[in-house]
């Protein structure tokens, strides 16, 4: 325990308390609170980010994540959290797909997110067709291949500022009179964009 | 310290045991009361308590508090039993909530530390609950203040933890 450091005979402080037992506390109280905690001192910051406490605030019954097919699991609880919450949060949604080896008619769709009142549109490409000049394809989002094989793409963004409950609705759609063939989803990722509103 | 061996009575059919605070005071309490802190009641298993249990990390005024707390909740311990000693549940709802009410920061944190190191989880939880309580709903200033914690951040340190959930710090 670092004793004396704050003052010389801390009779009164907090500190006294060593990091364990300031997250048992502070995983009594609500997210909220805990994000909050973690602005107040380096001590509390410490109590407040360890996993003893996101732990507590996670679901008991947490499924693996996708069998670790997703993005690598996160580094802490604090992350974990973040990552599954559906607090007021700034989120991106990411297609996570393949292309099979015979294809056709699978250059760009228009995707759309909406959330209540809230909406999101614009045109990615599934493929790296260089079909089309450049000029005409600047605004279109193309894919990015990840390490594991999977590409993925970012279809567009919510805040859920009315609150946890709602439909985040995702749409896809190909443009075009012509069948298609060889788009093969995996998922979508729900990610909070790090760069707050 | 004096190392005064502690004489362990027999009070109705119950063994005593000696608990001896920091500042040398001396508490006599039955088995079951004791054996509430887990740590007591490992070493009443391991037949070591013969000449009083010394804890040296716990003051006199807390250790009275542990052992009036122990011996209002001896009886949750012996439950099954027609015991007449076991207050009922709602004198016990009541002296708990009076019991951590009362107490003052520095007292409530040395009590925390108390039931932490005897092992005392009901205590424990209790106390962690009413710091809890302390935090809840309180800015990061606010809890500076109910804790008198200094805030050892620099100013673009505090700014980057609250910019990462900017959501959290609104009001």
């Amino acid at each position: 325990m670092e004793e004396g450091e704050a003052c010389d005979d801390c009779e009164c402080e907090i500190a006294r308390l060593p990091e364990e037992l300031l997250s048992a506390a502070i995983s009594l109280t609500a997210p909220r609170d805990a994000f909050r905690a973690a602005a107040v001192s380096r001590a509390f910051c410490a109590a407040a980010d360890s996993d003893a406490v996101w732990a507590s605030f996670l679901p008991r019954d947490l499924p693996d994540l996708a069998d670790g097919e997703l993005s690598p699991a996160p580094p802490s609880k604090k992350d974990l959290f973040l990552r599954l919450s559906a607090g007021h949060y700034h989120n991106k949604l990411l297609n996570l797909f393949k292309i099979a080896e015979e294809f056709y008619q699978l250059d760009t769709v228009d995707a759309t997110v909406n959330l209540g009142g809230s909406k999101s549109s614009r045109e990615v490409a599934l493929t790296r067709s260089r079909r089309r000049p450049e000029e005409e394809i600047s605004a279109v989002l193309f894919p990015r291949t990840r390490a594991d094989g999977w590409m993925e793409v970012e279809l567009g963004e919510f805040f859920n500022e009315e609150g946890e409950d709602g439909n985040v609705n995702i749409r896809i759609f190909g443009k075009g009179p012509n069948w298609k063939k060889g788009l093969i989803v995996l998922g979508i990722e729900i990610r909070i964009k790090k760069s707050g509103r | 310290m004096a190392a005064a061996a502690a004489e362990a009575t027999i009070d109705g059919g119950g063994k005593m045991i000696i608990l001896i605070s920091a500042d040398g005071k001396r508490f006599e309490v039955t088995e079951a009361v004791a054996s509430q802190s887990q740590l007591i009641s490992n070493m009443i298993e391991d037949d070591c308590t013969e000449n009083g249990v010394r804890l040296p990390n716990v003051d006199g005024d807390i250790l009275t508090m542990v052992v009036d707390y122990c011996n209002m909740h001896a009886g949750d311990a012996a439950a099954d039993g027609d015991t007449t000693k076991a207050s009922s549940t709602e004198e016990l709802k009541k002296f708990d909530a009076e019991l951590v009410q009362a107490l003052e920061n520095p007292v409530l944190f040395k009590l925390i530390l108390a039931a932490n190191f005897l092992n005392i989880k009901s205590l424990l939880d209790m106390t962690c609950q009413r710091v809890a309580d302390m935090m809840s709903g309180k800015t990061p200033e606010q809890m500076r203040e109910t804790f008198s914690i200094e805030n050892d951040f620099t100013p673009e340190e505090e700014a980057a933890i609250r910019q990462e959930n900017a959501w959290a710090f609104d009001d």
